[in-house]
């Protein structure tokens, strides 16, 4: 046996080794797309898939964005971060009769993006929007309109 | 999500989305690989598990389950990177999971069911404890016995391919890093790269050989 030999890894660990190996090369993005399909993965459709939901959130941002502004600007003070605002509509907002005091707070807790119509439903409601005709009930699942509608008031 | 990361997020082209995305499937399948040859399990069986790791991956980030501070982490891939690992580890655990057998409890002194129920628990107990048990010594074991034919398809995969017989050879000297395998083998980093690239090739189908063995092994 050589000297070299001696120091031989164990033959598992040597495996590991080469499994981490391709780590540290830069792929383009054929070369990634053959190992991928190689993989037995369809690299078009995996793409595809995938930038359909990135599409989807990236419009759920615009919607949640939108809604997070009107409820700032209702609420009085623009800059003030979410979870004060939450705080204080326990305190003040609680005197309105048609508002439940657990339910708004349950749902600006539970802020985040994918869930933009339930914001956009309470949004209504903090706005006095809650004998709104059928029809502008309706529009409110199209982004652009409920925050267009709410900015004019 | 902070303003930041939203604002680059929503200025990101379909292409740069398309690299991140498969960069992420070429992580999450290499490092899923890797976890097979240390387990024995197969966390990511067939492509749809690649998606939904890279949806799910997307979804954290978006919702604000993982905050990314781009002026922290300004590398995204490397924050998506460090999302799949953890959903990857969630899988893994969730096999040792299926593995565990709740300790049991004492029995009193006073138990009719009399020595059987001590003999029991004492042998459980000593199960539990942090030395190996025999089927854990078996596992490792079989892991030798996987990674020494692992490495003789993987040899008989490159037999025609010198450069990457001299990269494996290297690398069971425990030489792990591109950059020293191309000063021992006179070459140029670069060209390294490309070795690795083809070995990667061979290396997914050894593991797919490596696999079938194991499955035609259990099912006899």
């Amino acid at each position: 046996m050589t000297e070299a030999k001696k120091h031989r890894i164990a033959d598992m660990d040597a495996i590991e080794a080469i499994a981490e190996l391709s780590g540290e090369v830069d792929w383009t993005n054929d070369e990634l797309r053959d190992a991928i399909r190689q993989e037995g993965i369809d690299p078009d459709k995996l793409v595809k898939n995938v930038l359909l939901s990135v599409k989807a959130l990236n419009s759920n941002i615009d919607k949640f964005d939108l809604a997070r502004k009107h409820l700032e600007a209702i609420c009085g003070e623009s800059s003030e971060p979410i979870a004060p605002l939450e705080q204080r509509l326990d305190r003040t907002v609680g005197n309105k009769e048609h508002l439940r005091v657990e339910e708004c707070r349950k749902m600006l807790v539970a802020l985040k993006p994918l869930e933009y119509q339930t914001i956009l439903h309470m949004l209504r409601r903090l706005s006095g929007q809650h004998k709104a005709k059928k029809e502008d009930k309706n529009s409110l699942l199209v982004h652009e309109r409920p925050g267009r509608k709410l900015r004019d008031e | 999500m902070n303003s930041k990361a939203e604002e680059i997020l929503r200025g990101m082209t379909d292409q740069e989305w398309e690299r991140i995305i498969l960069q992420l499937a070429k992580y999450a399948t290499r490092k899923s690989r890797k976890y097979f040859y240390r387990t024995g399990q197969d966390l990511l069986p067939n492509g749809d598990s690649v998606e939904s790791l890279a949806n799910q991956a997307i979804l954290k980030l978006y919702s604000g389950e993982r905050d990314w501070d781009p002026d922290k982490y300004p590398d995204l891939l490397i924050h998506l990177q460090g999302i799949v690992k953890s959903l990857l580890s969630h899988l893994a655990t969730s096999f040792d999971n299926l593995k565990l057998v709740a300790e049991p409890k004492e029995p009193k002194e006073e138990d009719s069911r009399g020595s059987a129920v001590r003999q029991d628990y004492e042998m459980a107990s000593w199960q539990s404890t942090g030395s190996k048990t025999p089927f854990e010594i078996l596992l490792d074991g079989e892991r030798q016995v996987i990674g020494s034919r692992a490495l003789e398809i993987l040899l008989i995969e490159c037999k025609d391919d010198g450069l990457l017989l001299g990269i494996i050879g290297l690398m069971q000297d425990g030489i792990k890093k591109p950059a020293a395998l191309a000063q021992i083998l006179g070459m140029q980093t670069k060209e390294v790269y490309v070795a690795i690239k083809r070995l990667e090739r061979k290396f997914i189908v050894t593991t797919e050989r490596v696999k079938e063995e194991l499955e035609m092994r259990s099912c006899a």
